[in-house]
């Protein structure tokens, strides 16, 4: 009985690392399906029951890591409210894509540094499985990337959060006349993340 | 002062103006003259100054602790834009502070955070780009635009030909007749080139340059108005105005006058000789003036074989006479507008033919037939050149009942003065009037391909070697060579064969 419930229970930190996984393979299934890198600077990886495509490229894995780090710590501090990943095209700077990552965390301080939620985490993987194979089956219905594209990451925090140098401020690179579409959400009891993502019409 | 400036006689009088306006009359006996001001219920009449409001003790504090504090000292605090460029200075634990409780919220309007939120971009515009030159794949394969282009869809371009003449010699004293022939290229790579009386033989592998006569050239048969080598290149016919015809042998050496004429051959009645045709085992061609066509057998003394003419021939001077591979076939151009085809079997009989009927006549020409050639790719195609005025080239089917193939408009102005075929790249190649030489690609519909402006004058003669090269003559009495079928040798060798050695040599 005290395994069963050691398994099932979920800390803030624990949380944290979750959604930083979740954002690791996510944000590296875009950059795959939306082709901003060469296909074969990416390999294959098990997780989640699911094949996906991770860069092994150093030049973009030096680039992700301490995103996914600095996430993961502000996940951990509640102050993550937003994590957007903006596709712009190179030359006009013109926003194309937008892939938007609302976080919503439950309030724990009531119950204390210690305190637990209890979910079961294989349904935790099912529900990030479920939205990362929505990202995959995105490409069918999204436009086609003609130009050169790169891509940015924005935060959405509080004012009074501290910042390192990497992080410069920013507005919110919204898309006018934008077609939106929602994709599934998952939950860890702890943070709830709402995935969606906004694409310039041609019409 | 707590009078505010205000005399006791104008307040009077404006308390009873405003009584006056307003409708209290009734207050206006108990209105007098007073100091005290407070009593008024309504605030305009508090009169004609402003007085701001005024800061409280606490907001004049701060404002002094602002100024005096050392603060103030940085010279960062006061330079507080975040547009304007700051010189790269130490960070300051105070004026990053400063930064943070001034900061002001420009992008308040463009997002749709909360108003607490803050936005962070990390390392904007600072991500690694992809490998130089890659492309999108979905781009690649669902691009409707025509800037990727795979390589099987590249439109297949014509050869390149060298438009301008590999060699130009002077030719002073080349006759400047339409409807003679001075050049022939034979097959052992000696040129033969005939200059009003002269006749000059140039090698154009070794570029040896060889007059014939050597100044003893016989003057009293008039010009030379046709030159052709016998077929296997050892001896060389002349036509004359006169109507006689002689035949040379370069290689005998020259010991006494006309010694290497080896014979004349006259024709009664004949005059002037324009075209030449040889044929195996020794007989020779000629077409004359009067329209007659006579088959000499030069190596027998009665040389008259067989005479194409008179009610079945041609009516004015043959211009183009030339002999079918098989030699099946001779085709014959006049100055009559018609094009006559005559039997092979009618050369030689067990006495002399007179007079046979031709196997065809093509009459559709507008203008003289200047020039006449078989097809040496295609079998039983003819093709005739018109002369001045007619400016076509009529293609015909010579095994289908003579009928006509192709007609293609050549030159619009003048004729065409010479048809070379070019086995290789299976194309015709024609000189006219205006200077032009034009290459049409029989495997392309008879497609015209290329046009070089060879000359600024009419060419008057156009041969073609054994192999790539052409020569023109043209009215500018200049002889140019072009190289126009160049052919890879190591994927045409059937094709190249070597200049034959007949063992000529000219002394």
């Amino acid at each position: 009985m005290t395994d069963v419930k050691t398994q099932n229970a979920i800390s803030l930190k624990g949380s944290a690392q979750l959604v930083k996984e979740f954002f690791h393979f996510g944000l590296n299934s875009i950059l795959y399906q939306r082709a901003l890198y060469p296909s074969d600077s990416f390999k294959r990886e098990k997780k989640y029951g699911l094949t996906l495509w991770v860069a092994h490229e150093k030049k973009l894995q030096a680039f992700m890591d301490p995103l996914l780090q600095q996430v993961e710590y502000w996940l951990a501090k509640r102050q993550l409210k937003r994590l957007v990943m903006v596709i712009s095209e190179v030359k006009t700077k013109e926003v194309v894509e937008r892939w938007q990552f609302d976080i919503h965390t439950e309030n724990l301080a009531e119950e204390g540094e210690n305190a637990h939620r209890v979910k079961e985490e294989k349904k935790i993987r099912q529900e990030i499985s479920d939205v990362i194979r929505q990202i995959t089956a995105s490409v069918s219905f999204l436009p086609l990337l003609e130009e050169p594209v790169s891509f940015d990451v924005l935060i959405y925090t509080g004012k009074d959060t501290q910042a390192p140098e990497d992080w410069t401020e920013s507005g919110a690179c919204l898309i006018q006349n934008s077609e939106t579409v929602q994709l599934r959400s998952f939950s860890t009891s702890v943070h709830s993340v709402n995935t969606n993502v906004q694409y310039k019409a041609d019409f | 002062m707590n009078n505010k400036g205000r005399t006791p006689g104008s307040a009077g009088r404006t308390v009873r103006s405003s009584a006056q306006q307003n409708g209290l009359t009734m207050r206006k006996r108990d209105m007098t003259p007073t100091r005290n001001t407070n009593l008024l219920p309504n605030a305009t009449f508090v009169g004609d100054r402003f007085l701001g409001v005024r800061l409280d003790q606490d907001e004049l504090d701060h404002a002094n602790h602002l100024m005096t504090s050392k603060l103030y000292s940085n010279k960062e605090n006061l330079n507080n834009s975040m547009s304007e460029p700051n010189s790269p200075e130490k960070k300051s634990v105070e004026g990053e502070a400063l930064k943070q409780m001034m900061r002001h919220k420009s992008t308040g309007a463009l997002t749709d955070a909360d108003d607490g939120d803050r936005i962070l971009c990390y390392k904007k515009n600072l991500a690694p780009p992809p490998a130089i030159g890659y492309i999108n794949q979905a781009k690649v394969l669902y691009s409707t635009n025509s800037v990727i282009n795979p390589a099987s869809s590249v439109k297949k371009s014509t050869r390149h030909v060298k438009e301008t003449a590999t060699k130009v010699l002077d030719g002073p004293g080349l006759t400047k007749d339409l409807y003679s022939r001075h050049l022939d290229w034979g097959c052992h790579n000696w040129v033969a080139v005939a200059l009003g009386h002269e006749l000059y033989l140039w090698n154009t592998e070794t570029c040896v340059i060889k007059n014939l006569f050597e100044d003893n050239a016989p003057t009293n048969e008039g010009l030379i108005t046709s030159v052709r080598w016998s077929q296997e290149g050892r001896y060389i016919s002349l036509g004359y105005a006169s109507g006689a015809v002689k035949i040379y042998d370069p290689n005998r050496p020259k010991t006494t006058e006309y010694v290497r004429e080896l014979r004349t051959l006259r024709v009664g009645g004949a005059s002037r000789c324009a075209s030449i045709a040889w044929r195996k085992q020794g007989v020779m061609t000629c077409g004359y003036k009067s329209g007659d066509i006579v088959n000499h057998d030069v190596r027998i003394s009665q040389h008259v074989v067989s005479s194409w003419g008179g009610d079945n021939g041609h009516c004015r001077d043959v211009t183009a006479l030339e002999w079918s591979a098989d030699e099946n076939m001779c085709v014959s151009g006049s100055s009559d507008r018609t094009a006559k085809i005559w039997d092979g079997r009618h050369v030689r009989g067990s006495t002399v033919i007179q007079d046979p009927e031709p196997m065809f006549t093509i009459d559709e020409h507008t203008g003289q037939v200047r020039t006449a050639q078989f097809c040496s790719f295609r079998d039983g195609i003819l093709a005739t050149g018109g002369g001045i005025n007619d400016g076509t080239v009529k293609l015909w089917d010579v095994k289908r009942q003579f009928q006509k193939v192709r007609e293609l408009n050549v030159c619009e102005t003048g004729g065409v003065g010479g048809i070379v075929f070019n086995r290789p790249y299976s194309e015709m190649l024609t000189a006219s009037d205006d200077g032009f030489l034009r290459i049409y690609r029989f495997n392309a519909n008879y497609k015209l391909s290329h046009e070089i402006q060879a000359s600024n004058e009419p060419i008057m003669d156009l041969v073609g070697s054994p192999f790539d090269e052409v020569l023109i003559g043209d009215m500018e009495e200049t002889l140019k060579v072009f190289q126009l079928f160049n052919v890879d040798k190591s994927t045409n060798i059937l094709d190249r064969t070597a200049p034959k050695n007949v063992g000529l040599n000219v002394r």
